[in-house]
């Protein structure tokens, strides 16, 4: 046993911490910026990095951005929302097949640090594997920066911006279309705590049978998950099959530029697109034919 | 940085640096049932409740817990109706150096404040980020079942 006098040296850099009452002074405080000052909400990321560099923390809960709500038909969830709520919220779990929900399930398997790990921390810190991201991707959710101005959640705008410089993340906007709108998610997990190896999510809507509002996207790329229009397109305006579903995929592993790490090599992460794409759609196959 | 929060059912007040970790400070406190483990977030030794939820005290600055209400495993350790929940961790949980069991204690509390009867998959789904490195074998299930009755009067 450690002596009781042992301390955790994180940050041990750290030598200011503030709570801004407002986004105004959250702003002006990042504003000083000189590389050194950190936005903190749930902060399991960042108080387990061992980042000397940081010396000054802003803590944004005191900003009332913790909320799920709707509004003229889009959910909007405030930034530091803890993945725990979108686990529980009964909204969320009945939007889209429940597909946020799961992938916030996903996303940390611990209930410890979902209770802490806000919606805004993991976008910010989002990489190649980002379960959420994906799903956000698919799910075309913009994300509301301090000013009032919106973006894509392409994000590369403001993710390329190092977040800080960027403005103050205040809230996602998912858009909810409630009528004939199918996801799916499939991924390969190597064991039931790590991250998917390769995860691909989709959504369509169904209009007389036919396909719009097609969206395909998969973890695994560089930098951060991407979308596949090529194979999106190809099934915009048909009806959803077997074979439309095969053609996708197959579209998919054609355009899909993977990265290697430790968990696969490119080679693997290629070949395996093709099914988890084709039982993210066969997922969304087998709810519009249970629905209709 | 001065910081106020509740501990235990009792409003304290520290003098702390920014970057000391909730696990530090509450051991400072004598509060030896938060463990030190992996210190990542990985094994679930220092869990605490903090405001009702389960949380990781390593992954946590003691910033963070201001106007919070914190308990850890010392605020329910005399409690009898925890006592059924020991029991079952003690004899049916195959434990051995006893480390896990406080943290084991805080996820199932933070549970039980929360669902007044889980269920099987609930029970597993809230104590997935504790670790027992000693035994790794699944939970109890079943008995933790029966004492939850036994807690609510329901046995």
């Amino acid at each position: 046993m450690l002596a009781n006098n042992h301390q955790t040296r994180m940050l041990s850099n750290l030598t200011g911490y503030f709570r801004p009452k407002s986004t105004a002074e959250t702003l002006a405080l990042l504003q000083k910026n000189s590389g050194t000052i950190l936005m903190i909400a749930g902060g399991t990321k960042l108080v387990s990095s061992q980042n000397d560099t940081v010396r000054e923390l802003v803590d944004i809960t005191g900003l009332n951005l913790d909320y799920i709500k709707e509004d003229m038909g889009v959910i909007r969830v405030g930034a530091t929302t803890p993945l725990q709520k979108l686990v529980e919220a009964p909204i969320i779990k009945k939007m889209y097949n429940g597909i946020v929900s799961q992938a916030a399930l996903l996303t940390q398997r611990s209930r410890m640090i979902r209770n802490m790990s806000t919606i805004g921390g993991e976008l910010i810190t989002t990489k190649s594997l980002s379960i959420l991201y994906c799903v956000m991707l698919v799910l075309q959710a913009q994300v509301r920066i301090a000013g009032g101005e919106e973006f894509a959640l392409a994000m590369n705008i403001f993710l390329n911006k190092k977040g800080v410089a960027g403005g103050l993340l205040m809230e996602v906007l998912i858009p909810y279309i409630r009528n004939y709108t199918y996801t799916g998610m499939s991924g390969i997990f190597p064991t039931q705590q790590s991250a998917p190896i390769i995860l691909a999510g989709a959504r369509l809507s169904l209009n007389k049978g036919l396909c719009e509002n097609v969206k395909i996207a998969i973890t695994g790329t560089e930098k951060v998950p991407q979308r596949i229009p090529a194979a999106e397109t190809l099934i915009e305006g048909r009806r959803l099959s077997s074979e439309t579903i095969a053609m996708a995929a197959e579209r998919v592993y054609e355009a899909y530029k993977p990265m290697p790490d430790a968990l696969a090599s490119e080679e693997f992460r290629k070949e395996v697109s093709r099914l988890v794409v084709k039982k993210a759609l066969h997922q969304c196959l087998e709810r519009a034919e249970a629905e209709l | 940085m001065k910081l106020s929060f509740t501990l235990n059912h009792k409003k304290k007040i520290f003098e702390i640096p920014p970057n000391r970790t909730l696990l530090d400070l509450l051991r400072s406190q004598g509060l030896w049932s938060v463990k030190h483990g992996c210190e990542t977030g990985g094994c679930g030794n220092c869990t605490v409740v903090v405001d009702g939820k389960a949380i990781y005290s390593c992954l946590m600055l003691a910033a963070q817990a201001e106007g919070k209400r914190v308990e850890t495993f010392e605020s329910i350790r005399e409690l009898k109706e925890y006592g059924f929940l020991k029991e079952v961790f003690m004899h049916y949980g195959d434990i051995e150096c006893g480390y896990c069991v406080s943290g084991l204690m805080m996820s199932t509390k933070a549970l039980l404040d929360s669902i007044v009867e889980p269920t099987e998959e609930e029970i597993v789904e809230a104590l997935a980020g504790n670790v027992c490195r000693c035994t790794k074998k699944p939970l109890p299930i079943p008995y933790i079942m029966e004492a939850t009755k036994k807690m609510r009067g329901k046995w």
